[in-house]
């Protein structure tokens, strides 16, 4: 098994390898004949062999697509003719197929070493089995928004990316877990004088998947993870902000059309978040980004404290506004420090939802007279078009001024595609 | 640890989540009581394909001046119902609590408070219960009778949370499978 393993690290290296330089070669930092030498000291001399490796990311991208409509359709299909289906062949198909997944799976990647559609075979196993969740609760009648049936697709999903170091299973995951909070916070609160302010407990929630991913990134053999719980965390957060930005939501609150009133399950929340968040501090208490990190989490987590306890204040939306900002600037300096060019890209594209947004909810009330729709456009155009060409001059500079030159953006992107586990745990791609 | 005990871990997390999940609702199926509940229905065909109606049941609105227990009810909702001679089960008193009962031999059924209608002379709201089974329907058209003067129920198996699980229509007494939307 150990020489299979090595085998796999050297394409893997190889492949990753290619890839680099085809796009150091398009960014001008290798010459044509550079590039050549490279590859053929690498062994891929040859322009079909070159080809062969480039190819690697396609195979995977096409192999989770394919798992993906795949499950979509066994799944459209138990759906549409479920009820002509007799009860115990319903249960005897989803776990016949679950298991015929991951059977097929493992025979792919460890009988014929096709790593890359053999774990795609193996996520092809996980969502029927979060099909299967949902579809044994229709043949009882459940009402299929159960928060405890999303509880149960994340809990399941979770041993795989773990075991076989899989992170496009642990984001599915992550997906799940964060659906159960929402669909908790739905059937708790809705038609409640709690139902805003409960939604406070997600973007709390996102913190709290930030700080785990944080945790994680402490231990060299969970790194990898850390950075699928902290994308996913950040995201969260920041769609809530992004809706708490908006001034609608206020303006009701505060003139008492909405009714508003925090439940405790909000300050609970908030707590142990905290302490998370300070327990992930604690591990390294020296670093002074993680420290300037901790201090952002927290004055989110004191924001949402004082939100819940003090809502009808008209400042709010700009409050959060200032927050969206600040964070997505934040991000966008974290880039830059670590030389990171991934942070830069994605802290920009917020910064640039973010405009957009304000842009659209200041002139959409004008949109009613034909002349103002056609400034709208105009207008909009112009300044998306002047927001681009400053904003790529803006992170061009940034990633020219980075440590290294911004490359650890590519190099670790390219490892995001290869999910190969560290140690002898090398087995889903997927 | 190799690669095959691994992929056993995992399925055999995943299908105990499937079997138990299959278990813990068979077991409440069998130690649910069942109650025969009244739809309130012009024409049983209106029960007909995924776009009907969600089923309003003559315990959807309580008038709470005519039943025991709580006057202060608020969001949730546990309505003790009796089976009454001619089989059906109607509401006799509602709780804010699940722990709570007025009459022996009775079932709670939890549901949600959806609305409150005053206006009654006698000083106590209407409310408007929803109890997580409305949104079921017919899937065939096919032996069900149509205008109106029938007999049209559902069976409901309540388990010991006080959660309703509908089971099946009953039209003039004849059994009908029914579809969750």
């Amino acid at each position: 098994m150990c020489g299979i393993l090595q085998v796999m690290d050297e394409i893997e290296y190889r492949e990753r390898m290619t890839r680099d330089v085809a796009r150091w070669r398009r960014e001008g930092l290798l010459t044509e004949e550079q590039e050549r030498r490279i590859l053929a000291r690498m062994g891929a001399g040859e322009r079909q062999a070159v080809r062969a490796l480039r190819l690697g990311w396609i195979v995977t991208g096409v192999s989770i697509v394919g798992a993906l409509v795949l499950a979509g359709g066994v799944t459209l299909f138990f759906a549409t003719n479920w009820q002509e289906i007799p009860e115990a062949l319903r249960v005897a198909l989803i776990v016949a197929g679950i298991v015929a997944a991951y059977a097929v799976g493992y025979a792919l990647m460890y009988r014929y070493e096709m790593q890359r559609v053999g774990s795609a075979f193996l996520l092809l196993g996980t969502l029927l089995y979060q099909a299967g969740v949902f579809l044994v609760a229709e043949i009882y009648n459940m009402p299929v928004d159960s928060p405890w049936l999303f509880a149960l697709a994340a809990a399941g999903a979770f041993p795989l990316a773990y075991l076989f170091g899989s992170r496009i299973v642990l984001l599915v995951a992550i997906a799940w877990s964060i659906a159960w909070v929402v669909t908790e916070v739905i059937s708790r609160y809705e038609d409640t004088p709690e139902f805003e302010a409960s939604f406070l407990i997600i973007a709390v929630a996102g913190i709290a998947i930030y700080a785990i991913g944080r945790l994680h990134t402490a231990r060299a053999s969970l790194e990898r993870f850390g950075e699928v719980y902290m994308l996913a965390g950040a995201l969260v957060t920041l769609a809530l902000v992004y809706v708490f930005s908006f001034r609608g939501i206020w303006d009701e609150i505060v003139e008492g059309v909405e009714s508003y009133s925090a439940p405790p399950l909000v300050y609970l929340a908030i707590g142990a978040t905290a302490v998370l968040v300070n327990v992930a501090l604690f591990i390294r208490p020296a670093d002074r980004e993680r420290r300037i990190e901790a201090g952002l989490l927290l004055g989110l987590l004191g924001l949402g404290v004082i939100v819940a306890t003090w809502p009808d204040w008209t400042g709010w939306a700009i409050a959060f506004n200032a927050a969206y900002f600040g964070v997505a600037a934040a991000i966008v300096v974290r880039g830059t420090t670590s030389g990171d060019e991934r942070y830069v890209n994605f802290g920009l594209a917020i910064i640039g939802l973010g405009l957009l947004t304000r842009y659209v909810d200041v002139f959409w009330p004008m949109l009613d007279q034909e002349s103002t729709a056609a400034a709208f456009f105009i207008i909009g155009g112009v300044l998306l078009l002047v927001v681009a060409i400053g904003l790529e001059w803006l992170r061009r500079e940034i990633i020219r001024s980075m440590p290294d030159g911004g490359d650890r953006g590519g190099d670790r992107g390219d490892e995001r595609e290869s999910t190969l586990p560290p140690g002898d745990a090398k087995g889903a791609q997927a | 640890m190799r690669p095959i005990a691994r992929l056993a871990i995992v399925v055999g997390v995943q299908l105990l989540i499937v079997v138990g999940l299959i278990g813990f609702k068979q077991y409440t199926l069998w130690t649910a009581d069942d109650v025969l509940l009244r739809v309130q229905t012009g024409d049983p065909r209106d029960l007909v394909g995924s776009r009907a109606a969600p089923v309003r049941y003559e315990i959807s609105e309580l008038d709470l001046n005519e039943l025991a227990g709580d006057r202060d009810v608020f969001a949730m909702a546990w309505v003790e119902l009796q089976e009454q001679p001619d089989g059906y089960w109607q509401a006799v008193a509602v709780h804010g609590d699940g722990g709570e009962r007025s009459f022996d031999g009775t079932v709670l059924l939890k549901g949600e408070i959806r609305d409150y209608r005053f206006g009654s002379a006698r000083g106590e709201p209407t409310i408007v219960v929803a109890y997580g089974i409305e949104d079921v329907f017919i899937a065939s058209g096919d032996g069900v009778p149509s205008g109106d003067g029938h007999d049209v129920a559902m069976k409901v198996a309540v388990d010991r949370w006080g959660e309703g699980i509908p089971r099946d229509f009953y039209i003039d007494g004849e059994r009908f499978d029914l579809t969750r939307r």
